[in-house]
Order: C-alpha cells, then sequence, then structure tokens
C-alpha cells in the first residue's frame, strides 16, 4: 500500500515533473505486476483533466538478471525517443524519502497484455497479420539504436560473440542452482558448436514476445518490459520473439501464436533494410527454449530454496521437460556438422 | 503392502472432486489457485505411477555414459565433447524429457 504521507510527497513530486502545480492525486490501485516490480496506477487531476500514470517500484524479491529501475527507464526514453511504440517516458525519482524507494512514472497505456489472452482473443489486436508486422517494424527500429549511446552509457560493452556468450551465461546459471540437466546440456553443446557469425551490436529488448506488448481491438498500444535490454544480437529478440515456446498453444501461428511468420518477417525486413537470415533466426530459437528452461529452473529454486514458498513458481519447475524436449528435437544427430 | 487405494488412485480421485465441485464455484484468484492445486496433484499422481519407467529410462540415459555415471559426470562429458551427435544418448535423453513431460501434463506429446 502507499500510505497517506507518501501520497503527499508523491502528489508535490509529479506536480513539480509535470510542471503542474495545481495536479492533485486522485485514486491510487495496485495493477496486476510482474514477480520483480511492483506497478500501481495513478489518477490524477491537472489544467482540468484526468490523466492517469502507472507507477513502478521495485518489489521484495528481484532477480539478478533485471536491471535497476533508472536503467530501465533510460532505456525506455531512448526507445520512446527513437519513435518505438511505449508508454510515454513521464520521470524517474531517485529520492527514497518519497516513497520509501527509486521509482519510474509512465503514462498509463490502454489495452490488454496477458499472453495467452491476445493469442487467443480473436477481437484483439485489429488484423494479426498487420499486428505481426507492425511488431516487426517496431523491432527493427529498437535494432536501429546502436553503440555507442551516451544515454545508455551503464549498459555493459557489447560482447564480441552474444551466442556464445549467452551459452556461458546459462551454464553458469546451471551450475549456480546445482542442476544436472543432461538435455540441456546437449542443446547448449549444439548451440556452441553452431553458433552463427554474430551480426554487429545493436540494442536488443531481451524480452520481446506476446505477453510482453499490449493491444487493443485495433492493433498495438505498447511494448513493455524493457528490463532485460541490452548490446546484442539482433536475431535474437526474433528468436525469442518466434520461439514455439511463447506462441500460448497456438503452435501454428509461428509469429508469438498471433500470426504467420512470414507477416513478422516482412514488417521487420521493410524497416531495417535487409533480408532476415532465417536460419540463424531458428538458431535462436533453440537459444530461446534453453534460456526459457533456465530461468524456469531459477524460479523453481525461488520456491525449493525457501526464498518464496510459491505453488505457482513450484510447478514453473515442472515445465522444464517439455522445452528440453523442443530442444532436442530441433537438435537431432543428424543436425550436427562433423 | 499398501492399503487400498493406493496413493496414486487417491490423489487422482482427490484431482478429480476438486475440479468438479471446488472448481467450478470459485472465481478469481481463488480458481487460479485451485486450478494450480489440481495440477499439482495429477503430477504427483503421475509421477507415483510412472516411478519405474522413470528409473528405466534414466538408467538407460546414463548407460550412454559408461558404468557408474551419474548426472553430473554425463553432464560434464556433454560439455567435453565427448557426445556431440550421441544417436544413443539423443535417443535416450528424449526417452526421460517425454517421460517427465508427460508427468507434467498427458497432452504434452500430443502436440508432437
Amino acid at each position: 500500500m502507499i500510505a497517506d504521507a507518501r501520497k503527499v510527497a508523491l502528489q508535490a513530486w509529479l506536480g513539480s515533473r509535470l510542471d503542474q502545480p495545481d495536479l492533485t492525486l486522485g485514486e491510487i490501485h495496485p495493477l496486476s505486476g510482474g514477480s520483480i516490480q511492483e506497478n500501481w496506477k495513478l489518477t490524477c487531476r491537472l489544467g482540468g483533466k484526468d490523466r492517469s500514470f502507472v507507477l513502478r517500484k521495485d518489489a521484495a524479491a528481484t532477480i539478478a538478471s533485471s536491471r535497476t529501475r533508472a536503467e530501465e527507464f533510460a532505456i525506455l526514453q531512448v526507445a520512446h525517443a527513437a519513435g518505438i511504440c511505449t508508454p510515454e517516458p513521464i520521470g524517474f525519482c531517485h529520492d527514497p524519502a518519497v516513497l520509501g524507494a527509486p521509482f519510474a512514472v509512465m503514462g498509463l497505456v490502454e489495452g490488454v497484455g496477458l499472453g495467452p489472452r491476445v493469442a487467443k482473443d480473436l477481437s484483439l489486436g485489429g488484423d494479426r497479420e498487420q499486428l505481426a508486422e507492425r511488431l516487426g517494424r517496431e523491432l527493427a527500429l529498437v535494432h536501429g539504436i546502436r553503440p555507442p549511446q551516451e544515454a545508455l552509457a551503464f549498459l555493459e560493452q557489447p560482447d564480441p560473440h552474444p551466442a556464445l556468450a549467452a551459452i556461458r551465461g546459462l551454464r553458469a546459471k546451471l551450475d549456480a542452482l546445482n542442476a544436472a540437466r543432461p538435455s540441456l546440456e546437449w542443446g547448449l553443446r549444439w548451440a556452441e558448436r553452431h553458433a552463427p557469425e554474430p551480426l554487429p551490436p545493436v540494442l536488443v529488448h531481451g524480452d520481446f514476445r506476446t505477453g510482453n506488448y499490449m493491444v487493443d481491438s485495433e492493433g498495438l498500444t505498447a511494448i513493455l518490459d524493457w528490463e532485460f535490454s541490452g548490446w546484442g544480437d539482433p536475431l535474437s529478440d526474433l528468436g525469442w520473439f518466434c520461439a514455439a515456446c511463447w506462441r500460448f498453444g497456438q503452435t501454428e501461428k509461428e509469429a508469438g501464436g498471433i500470426a504467420p511468420r512470414a507477416a513478422f518477417y516482412r514488417g521487420y525486413e521493410a524497416q531495417i533494410g535487409r533480408p532476415i537470415d532465417d536460419a540463424a533466426v531458428r538458431y535462436w530459437e533453440v537459444v530461446a527454449h534453453l534460456r526459457w528452461a533456465v530461468i524456469a529452473l531459477e524460479q523453481a529454486y525461488r520456491h525449493i530454496s525457501g526464498a518464496e514458498p510459491s505453488l505457482e513458481l513450484a510447478l514453473t519447475g515442472r515445465l522444464v521437460p517439455d522445452l528440453e524436449r523442443a530442444v532436442l528435437r530441433a537438435t537431432t544427430p543428424d543436425c550436427w556438422r562433423a | 503392502m499398501h492399503d487400498e487405494p493406493s496413493g496414486a488412485a487417491l490423489l487422482k480421485t482427490a484431482g478429480e472432486a476438486l475440479a468438479a465441485e471446488i472448481i467450478p464455484t470459485l472465481t478469481g484468484r481463488a480458481r487460479y489457485a485451485a486450478a494450480m492445486i489440481g495440477n499439482a496433484l495429477g503430477i504427483v499422481a503421475r509421477e507415483i505411477e510412472q516411478g519405474e519407467e522413470i528409473a528405466r529410462v534414466w538408467d538407460r540415459a546414463l548407460a550412454c555414459a559408461g558404468p557408474d555415471a551419474s548426472r553430473e559426470t554425463l553432464v560434464a562429458a556433454i560439455r567435453d565433447g565427448r557426445h556431440d551427435a550421441d544417436h544413443a544418448l539423443h535417443a535416450a535423453l528424449v526417452e526421460t524429457a517425454e517421460v517427465a513431460a508427460a508427468i507434467w501434463k498427458p497432452t504434452a506429446l500430443q502436440r508432437g
């Protein structure tokens, strides 16, 4: 909850940030948030009109791979300035005196983001081919942001070989969890042996998939969840988006469970101005399954370790074999180069 | 000798009662939580029933890495490249993943 004394401080901060000293803060509602952060909806009165905002603040338990709120906000600002369809970045408050922890405020975007609903409910998102094309164009705009960027100086230097770096990182996480998973290791070894030549580094979203953008009845309203962004290989984002594990049951719609892959590729290629290496995207789809499997094991470990007892986290651990099946199917012995 | 019905059969019946009598009366978060409990009951029931099969497929996978192999030694051997494109190991790993995926969700294998 946000206590009354905090509301006064928040109202003053927001009024000054928007240069609207007469701003009054009305209702504050919790929004369904991630496990990483708390989200609140703020309804304000300013200049004779009602306007709604989203406030994001760290939740109690955060995982190591998540960026600080300040960094996430800076990435959002850069993306918004590049013309990408994101919530409007309003301001970031570093002062913990206001709400007890730093927080970001963005313009509220209407729409539905929940992956299973977006995939299943065809009354959402408008024409699905056009939605996939639009998402392809938006992703290409993200990939148009190249290093160096002064506003993103906090990002780690781009790795010369992002695929091999990803494999190293996943192995290190498996070791840290004491997880002996031969099927994942089989996939990681295949990925190590078959990594395509990396493309020049660009800003990658890092979690670009159905479930992390919002749609209304017309189409796309915002691309969300920038906390895993960094310099990387652009095709990693395309592989994550198309991976079978993010189709929410609509397996035949290879672009995020919403449309044929070709529609998504078409939008991306039109914006980026070069053809997509489809084989490399399919490579990154294998890596996507490996990455999601390791995240699922990490989530289960939060339950197993006693840090965060939760049936939902516990059950997440049990979906790993299904991801392992997908990895093994894509890496049969005849797929290995001699 | 265990009493009848077996633990697995009891869990299966409990899951059916939950699905038929409890879940339809719930909405929102409680319905979601009850559905998760139903999933968990089903997983445990299938895991008990499949106990011998789980042991068999893992024995077969570990046998590919030689006598006295453990999951840890198999992992190390795969990382070292000692099983690249190994047909026997791949087939055995597919079995371990399929058995476990079907315990997680019986319909998983139908999706191909």
